[in-house]
């Protein structure tokens, strides 16, 4: 589903240049549940947005379901964006301005969709997420793992191929974690691609295969099957 | 304490550089325009003050009644002044008053200066203090004449001058008889010379009728009357009513004083001399602006300081928790903002220092910047606590409001009821830079339609000049006539012909009605009058001959007079005049010969009196050949006995001074609006920065969602779209109804169109795309992992 090639990404500060990943090679195939381990400012982070078409690479090839997206424009980046791939965040990145419902709908506003489809959508990840009584609140009103799970509900409302997953738990309690562990793993077996950034061994021991990054470089991969 | 405040102001300018730009510049431009108005209008404000018995100086004012519209005008009859002085004893002092144009020679030079004429009680009554000669005696002599010492050094050099003789053109020689000290520029007398009626009589009646003073239907002069101590206005207005109609056949004007200090603002042009007088609705306006100004630039400090609030904020939870009350906050930022505001107002002094030659050449006025008057200080002190006090008390009152205990918890973004006054404030800035511009628009519009060509006559390329003697007048046009070049010559008795026109009284007509007393304009002048200038006959022919005579009785009548005598074919019928019959042979369109404030005043046009002498000579000249034309006019003249300087004046000149105001007016105006859309522009760009900033995150959430860079800039641009709409439905009608107020000041006035609505839509939207639209382009652009990096 995606495969990339000697990616590189260099940062440019002043005049420090970091280099973050550093010709890494990396596949996933449809279905996969990937998690990416690695100490802090190893890339972890640059590589998932990369992925996640959020950033582009400085060097290297990166194919999206075939395609090559590395050069694509802001444009074309966010159009294979949409519908295609949702993104959890450590620290889960809501509108504050907008409720719950508001927050989770966002996506599909984006796609276009009728206002009707967008309700029934909405009301259904809500519902399966355990959030739907909950709607009205702001982000700002809810717990955590409350939280959390508004982002995941963003994150799937639009049925994507692929979630992209930057810590997801490392705000969190070890309760809501591992429900939100839960829910990463019961979407991966209903076909959706998951490649999930974690500190946690134990969270980590939950996906197929860990790739482990230090320094921009890929260290091992380790495939559980 | 106090110390320790500057410090941190002095350090937030270091730290926050384009911030503080933004805030001192947009406050600083405000206030220099916010002063160079106020002193103006504290100039305005101060005409003829400064007389010690002000409060009881009066000008006599007539007004006509007709059909239930009222005609003012300050001009009385001749013997009115001394009969009222000699029949009421409410009236210890009274003066005729008039200027007029006159040209004084030294040698083979002009020296520029008017002449006044006035009677002895008007040194008294405007206290005219005498340097060289004596007030009692000076115009005794027809022929002496009275100068200011500024005159005198201009005509005469340092010299003493006592009983030195001046020329006055073409040839007359008067004696000094005294010296005054200069009038103040603050009165509306504008004085270089003062001469006797007597040589008034000789110079522009040609002493034809040395009974002049006493015909009470000459309507020629001012009349300024001083009452009494306690008298009754209302009383003596009767008294002079009476008066009037007994001496001068029944005429029933009603009369009012009009007092000395009124004069300057609010005769508004509708009584002869008075064209380049001030008016009150300028003063009004302009002040208006004035606050306006400063009010933009208030709102944008505010919105510049609250935006930057929660950069402050720490610093305000940690003096709250070190001890610091609510008051001591207060004080602290509103010791900041007099402290900004003291240094834009020495920025803004340095830009009006900067302007001010040119602010009055540009007006006309001959304001001064003295350092040692009050009123500078008076200005200075208003507008510093004006902007100090405004821009200051709710950055005040909201920062100190915050609560400590939020502000370490860093919970203050969320604070909704600043973020709704922002809008607030935004919104009221909108709505005035709407009312700017619409009112710029439409006054614009209204000069623009006044130059226009269709009201007037046609004046292009018509020149004119005066003479007195040295020729025949037929025998002038003759000569020039058969210049190649000039495509038409007429005379006209001496009339400038946009006013001083004489107006006439007591004129009879078949069927007038009882009690119509009706004031017609009357032009003197020949046969080519409506050839040169273009005029269109509806009915009947024009004037055939030059002068008047007892065979010759024709004259022709515009359109309005044709519709107050209500002939319904006024060819061949009869009007009377000082008990002689006039004919009607010719009525023309109505043309506008007076400014477009009156509407048009019915008209008679008539032969010039063989008794006067010289004229108004106009020349229409072919377009390309002026300069060598002019030249060839002087070469007759002279070769013609004419050896004078001869003054040519163009007529579209003539005509456009007599807008000057407003067409000053619409010029500053214009000025203005740019600087209020600068001064908006400015907070704008400093607001959405702020706004960019802060929502940085939002724009982040929402790509990684799918929106991209157009629908971002789109929820950016939305929010100021939503704030124009609001900000038009409430400036819109503010807008008309003010301009409506201005327009109802011009008997012909322009139809306010929708179209200027969307032009000032167009314009603000524009303006917002330039100053919000660039910031949220390259906010949208931004890939969204760098708004997410930092959190």
């Amino acid at each position: 589903m995606i495969e990339i090639t000697k990616l590189t990404k260099v940062f440019r500060a002043d005049k420090v240049e970091t280099t973050a990943l550093d010709r890494v090679s990396f596949k996933a195939e449809q279905g996969e549940f990937v998690a990416i381990m690695g100490p802090s400012g190893c890339g972890k982070s640059t590589l998932l947005n990369i992925l996640g078409l959020l950033d582009t690479p400085s060097d290297g090839q990166y194919y999206f379901m075939d395609k090559e997206v590395s050069k694509f424009s802001e444009n074309e980046m966010t159009d294979i964006r949409k519908g295609n791939i949702g993104f959890i965040f450590q620290s889960f990145n809501l509108i504050d301005e907008l409720n719950v419902y508001e927050n989770v709908e966002l996506p599909l506003l984006y796609l276009r969709m009728s206002s009707k489809e967008r309700k029934k959508k909405v009301n259904e990840v809500l519902e399966r997420m355990q959030i739907s009584h909950r709607k009205g609140h702001f982000p700002q009103q809810l717990s955590g793992g409350q939280q959390q799970r508004v982002a995941i509900a963003r994150a799937v409302v639009s049925s994507p191929k692929l979630i992209l997953a930057d810590e997801p738990t490392g705000n969190l309690d070890s309760t809501n974690g591992e429900e939100v562990i839960k829910l990463l793993e019961k979407l991966n077996s209903e076909g959706t691609t998951i490649i999930m950034v974690t500190h946690s061994q134990v969270h980590a021991e939950k996906a197929h295969r860990i790739v482990h990054l230090f320094d921009g470089h890929i260290v091992t991969e380790n495939n559980k099957e | 304490m106090i110390k320790n405040f500057f410090k941190i102001y002095l350090r937030i300018i270091k730290r926050y550089p384009l911030y503080s730009i933004l805030n001192i510049s947009g406050m600083a431009i405000g206030m220099a325009c916010a002063i160079l108005i106020l002193l103006w209008v504290q100039n305005e404000l101060s005409y003829d003050r400064y007389y010690k018995n002000a409060d009881r100086l009066y000008r006599v004012v007539q007004n006509f009644t007709y059909e239930g519209r009222t005609q003012s005008s300050a001009a009385t009859p001749y013997p009115l002044a001394s009969a009222l002085k000699e029949e009421f004893p409410e009236i210890i002092r009274s003066t005729r008053y008039q200027n007029a144009g006159a040209t004084f020679t030294k040698g083979d030079n002009i020296v520029e200066g008017g002449l006044a004429f006035v009677d002895n009680d008007f040194f008294e009554m405007f206290d005219i203090e005498f340097v060289q000669g004596d007030k009692a005696n000076a115009l005794d002599e027809p022929y002496n004449i009275i100068i200011t010492e500024k005159m005198a050094k201009r005509y005469f050099g340092n010299e003493n001058v006592l009983g030195k003789t001046m020329t006055v053109w073409p040839n007359y020689l008067l004696k000094v008889s005294g010296v005054i000290r200069n009038v103040p520029l603050n009165s509306h007398f504008t004085i270089d010379c003062i001469s006797t009626f007597a040589f008034n009589n000789v110079k522009y009646l040609g002493n034809s009728n040395p009974n002049v003073f006493n015909e009470w239907t000459n309507v020629f002069n001012y009349t300024f009357v001083e009452l009494l101590k306690g008298s009754d206005n209302k009383l003596v207005e009767g008294k002079i009513k009476d008066i009037i109609q007994k001496k001068a056949n029944g005429q029933n004007a009603e009369i009012f004083l009009q007092n000395v200090k009124n004069i300057h603002l609010y005769s508004n042009g509708r009584y002869a001399y008075d064209i380049e007088s001030g008016n009150i609705l300028y003063v009004r306006l302009m002040s208006l602006f004035a606050f306006l100004i400063l009010t933009i630039a208030c709102i944008n400090f505010m919105n510049l300081t609250t935006a930057q609030s929660f950069r402050r904020a720490k610093e305000i939870g940690v003096r709250k928790m070190a001890g610091a009350n609510r008051r001591k906050i207060v004080f602290q930022f509103l010791g900041e903002t007099l402290l900004i505001v003291f240094i834009a107002h020495l920025i803004a002094m340095i830009l009006v220092e900067l302007v001010f030659p040119s602010f009055n050449t540009f007006l006309f006025s001959r304001l001064e910047l003295n350092y040692k008057s009050a009123g500078l200080y008076i200005v200075l002190i208003t507008v510093i606590l004006f902007c100090g006090l405004l821009a200051g008390s709710y950055p005040a009152m909201h920062l100190s409001s915050l609560k400590p205990a939020n502000i370490l918890k860093g919970i203050i973004d969320k604070n909704i009821g600043n973020v709704k006054f922002r809008k607030i404030l935004v919104i009221l800035q909108f709505s005035l830079s709407f009312i700017l511009i619409i009112s710029t628009l439409i006054i614009r519009c209204q000069l623009n339609y006044m130059r226009s060509e269709q009201l007037r006559p046609n004046m292009n390329n018509l020149v004119h000049f005066e003479f007195t003697n040295g020729i025949q007048r037929e025998t002038l046009k003759e000569a020039l006539g058969r210049n190649p070049d000039i495509l038409s010559v007429t005379i006209t008795d001496h009339q400038n012909v946009l006013n001083n026109w004489t107006s006439v009284k007591g004129i009879d007509w078949k069927g007038k009605k009882d009690g119509d007393d009706i004031l017609f304009s009357v032009l003197n002048t020949d046969k080519d009058y409506a050839k040169t200038f273009q005029l269109e006959l509806t009915k009947g022919s024009f004037l055939s001959v030059g002068e008047f005579s007892m065979d010759n009785t024709d004259v022709v009548i515009n359109e309005k007079a044709a519709e107050i005598m209500g002939f319904s074919d006024p060819i061949g019928e009869t009007i009377s005049f000082n008990g002689i019959n006039f004919k009607i042979m010719g009525v023309v369109k109505n043309f506008h010969f007076k400014t477009l404030h009156a509407a048009i005043e019915p008209l008679i046009i008539a032969p010039i009196f063989p008794t006067s002498i010289g004229g108004i000579c106009y020349v229409k000249i072919k377009p390309d050949h002026i300069a060598s034309t002019l030249s060839e006019i002087r070469k007759i003249c002279k070769s013609n006995n004419m050896d004078y300087t001869l003054e040519f004046k163009f007529l579209d000149d003539d005509y456009a001074s007599t807008y000057w105001l407003e067409q000053k007016a619409g010029i500053l105006l214009g000025y203005l609006t740019i600087l209020a859309i600068i001064i908006s522009c400015l907070g704008l760009i400093g607001l959405s920065t702020f706004m960019t900033v802060h929502r940085t995150k939002e724009i982040g959430i929402r790509k990684a969602n799918g929106a991209k860079p157009i629908e971002i800039i789109s929820l950016l641009s939305k929010e100021y779209i939503k704030l124009v709409v609001v900000s038009f439905i409430i400036a819109a009608p503010i807008a008309w109804y003010t301009t409506n107020i201005w327009l109802r000041g011009f008997a012909y006035r322009i139809n306010i169109g929708w179209w200027f609505y969307v032009l000032a839509i167009i314009i603000v939207i524009s303006i917002i795309t330039l100053t919000v639209g660039i910031q949220s382009y390259n906010a949208a652009r931004k890939r969204p992992v760098e708004a997410l990096r930092y959190e």
